[in-house]
């Protein structure tokens, strides 16, 4: 009685989930889509997503990394406020992150009014928007796998003669490699997926700030058959990533067991 | 020359250790929580001491500020091999790559790398991960790795603990065959007193955070300085008294809590308390149709119980009202043979030489 009730409640959420899905690729039209994907609209939309997430993904890596490791490896007073902190935006509606942007970094914000200009609704703006929601995806992944490596293989390390830093590359950096990557994926996904923050403190500027999700709200209100071309850009996009994250977690040397076994 | 003199303190529990430890096998023993391992990672670099001296030959591995320049060597450059309780290889690494791991391209101790695989009987392995090796192999790896970059000290850390009895005794050969072959002053940490036996050259006693004893094995096995060194080393008979006299070939006289004996040793005052204490395995049977008195002390007991240990039978004697009095060991042919059980009378006897002076109340 109750595995059929699991089972019920079961395919009900599955098909809830997967057919919204479904029904952007039966309803294109596959005349439309070749003219929409060389439509300049489409297109500088598409490549403003593409560099703006990139930079976004490059920027948390560089600087989310070394902050991850001390909230891994360190012991500091504050240390569990610092990690709080760092994982608010997370849970941060978008729309109150592009309020808090702007109060920070436009041009009468906290920090804009010193600079004497705004960073909002520019391409930078773009990228910090994404940065702030996104960054906190990929630290919270690198932090969570580099506390997963064992601490006396690091030890090891310097025993055998191997600085800090160069331990840290040759051994941390290797073993954490899967967790950093899915990390890393996670938070491209987000930065792509942008919409809330940006369109409040990036704005709405075709070519400038106007990404693939802003530019699908705006062709809702047009062209909805662009709308759905773009729609379902996103969606292959999406599933091409979830399963290169699967296959590089799966990886034979990197996958979960070879992480050392005692 | 490796001497240590050092204060750590973590929460309630404090170490105060003051060694020299010459080239050889230094065992440091003692039950878990004894600060054994605590000293090996003081000395690596791993834990940072509160205040004392840690020097190996020249080099100052760590000098706190009241004994003149203040000095922290970082771990990398203290040249230390350790080796943990579980293998601790690089999992990313194959069997090679971990062995050569901290020694760079160009180094001339890449070409030691045959010889420590010959050494260690890893040939074949070269190439595999981690995780396809037994764990008295990772082991193996985990020591050619720490030797190769040609330590001027070995730690080792209850290396053979986590193995199997067959794998531990390969093992304790293979270290011993490789510090003949290269001497390095090494400091083995374990609570097995039969591995502190076989690879020792001397053994340290440790408990609380204490140096309890400090000395050549047969020694410290043989003639414990403390109650609680001849209680850790397996001396299970120990027992309290006062001499009574000294006879005239020189022996203590002892009224025991027990019973009396007399004992070979130092000169001790009469009236003197002290703690005497003989080990299972010296406690002699007596066979019954012996008529010849043995020399020593002979004592008539009852069998309060007879354990099998496999090989061996322990035996619980009563002399008193206790429910035992004493322990002895006995091959299995003789118990079987003479059918021993609880409740039978027997006679043995405790060697003078074997009764062991344990201490002396000074002052009492």
């Amino acid at each position: 009685m109750y595995r059929l009730l699991a089972a019920v409640a079961a395919s009900l959420i599955l098909i809830f989930l997967v057919l919204p899905l479904v029904a952007v690729f039966t309803s294109l039209q596959w005349t439309q889509v070749v003219v929409n994907l060389y439509d300049p609209l489409v297109f500088s939309a598409m490549r403003l997503s593409l560099v703006t997430s990139i930079i976004s993904v490059a920027a948390s890596v560089l600087l989310g990394t070394p902050l991850a490791y001390i909230l891994a490896r360190g012991h500091f007073r504050g240390k569990r406020l610092v990690g709080a902190l760092v994982e608010l935006p997370m849970v941060l509606p978008p729309a109150v992150a592009g309020v808090a942007l702007l109060l920070a970094f436009g041009r009468q914000g906290l920090v804009g009014r010193y600079l004497g200009f705004g960073l909002s609704f520019s391409t930078l703006a773009v990228i910090l928007a994404q940065v702030f929601v996104a960054a906190p995806l990929y630290i919270r992944a690198a932090r969570g796998s580099f506390t997963a490596v064992d601490l006396d293989l690091e030890r090891v390390s310097l025993t055998l003669g191997v600085p800090p830093s160069r331990t840290f590359y040759r051994v941390t950096i290797p073993l954490s490699l899967p967790g950093l990557f899915g990390g890393m994926i996670m938070t491209w996904a987000r930065a792509m997926g942008e919409f809330g923050a940006t369109i409040m403190f990036a704005g709405n500027l075709q070519g400038v700030t106007r990404t693939l999700p802003l530019a699908i709200y705006t062709a809702m209100q047009s062209d909805f058959s662009a709308a759905m071309v773009m729609s379902a850009l996103m969606i292959i996009v999406s599933v091409a990533v979830l399963l290169l994250a699967r296959g590089v977690l799966r990886h034979p040397e990197w996958g979960e067991g070879s992480v050392a076994e005692h | 020359m490796l001497s240590i003199e050092v204060r750590k303190s973590f929460g309630r529990f404090s170490l105060d250790v003051s060694l020299t430890l010459e080239r050889g096998v230094t065992v440091l023993l003692g039950p878990s929580g004894s600060g054994k391992s605590t000293v090996l990672k003081l000395v690596a670099g791993l834990v940072e001491p509160d205040s004392g001296e840690i020097v190996l030959d020249d080099l100052v591995y760590y000098r706190s500020k009241d004994r003149g320049k203040a000095t922290v060597l970082p771990v990398h450059r203290r040249r230390v091999g350790y080796v943990f309780q579980h293998p601790a290889l690089f999992p990313h690494l194959t069997v090679r790559e971990n062995i050569l791991y901290g020694v760079p391209r160009g180094d001339d101790r890449r070409q030691d790398l045959p010889e420590l695989i010959e050494l260690l009987q890893l040939g074949g392995l070269e190439d595999r991960l981690p995780r396809q090796l037994s764990g008295g192999q990772a082991q193996r790896v985990a020591l050619a790795r720490a030797l190769i970059t040609r330590p001027g000290l070995l730690l080792l850390d209850e290396p053979f603990s986590a193995l199997d009895v067959l794998t531990r005794q390969k093992s304790r050969q293979y270290l011993r065959r490789v510090l003949n072959h290269r001497p390095i002053p090494t400091v083995f940490v374990t609570h097995d007193l039969e591995e502190a036996m076989m690879l020792g050259d001397r053994v340290v006693v440790m408990d609380g955070g204490k140096v309890l004893q400090h000395g050549p094995p047969r020694e410290v096995f043989l003639r414990p300085k403390s109650h609680k060194v001849a209680r850790f080393v397996g001396m299970r008979n120990i027992y309290r008294g006062v001499v009574r006299r000294i006879t005239p070939d020189g022996l203590l006289d002892i009224q025991g809590e027990k019973f009396d004996v007399q004992v070979e040793g130092r000169p001790v005052r009469v009236g003197a308390r002290v703690i005497f204490g003989i080990r299972p395995e010296d406690v002699l049977y007596l066979r019954p149709e012996r008529t010849r008195q043995p020399r020593g002390n002979v004592l008539e007991a009852t069998i309060a119980s007879v354990l099998s240990q496999g090989f061996m039978y322990r035996l619980f004697l009563r002399v008193t009202d206790d429910l035992y009095d004493l322990e002895m060991l006995l091959p299995r042919h003789v118990v079987e043979k003479r059918r021993l059980k609880p409740g039978d009378l027997c006679r043995v006897c405790l060697p003078q030489s074997a009764v062991h002076l344990i201490s002396v109340e000074e002052g009492a």
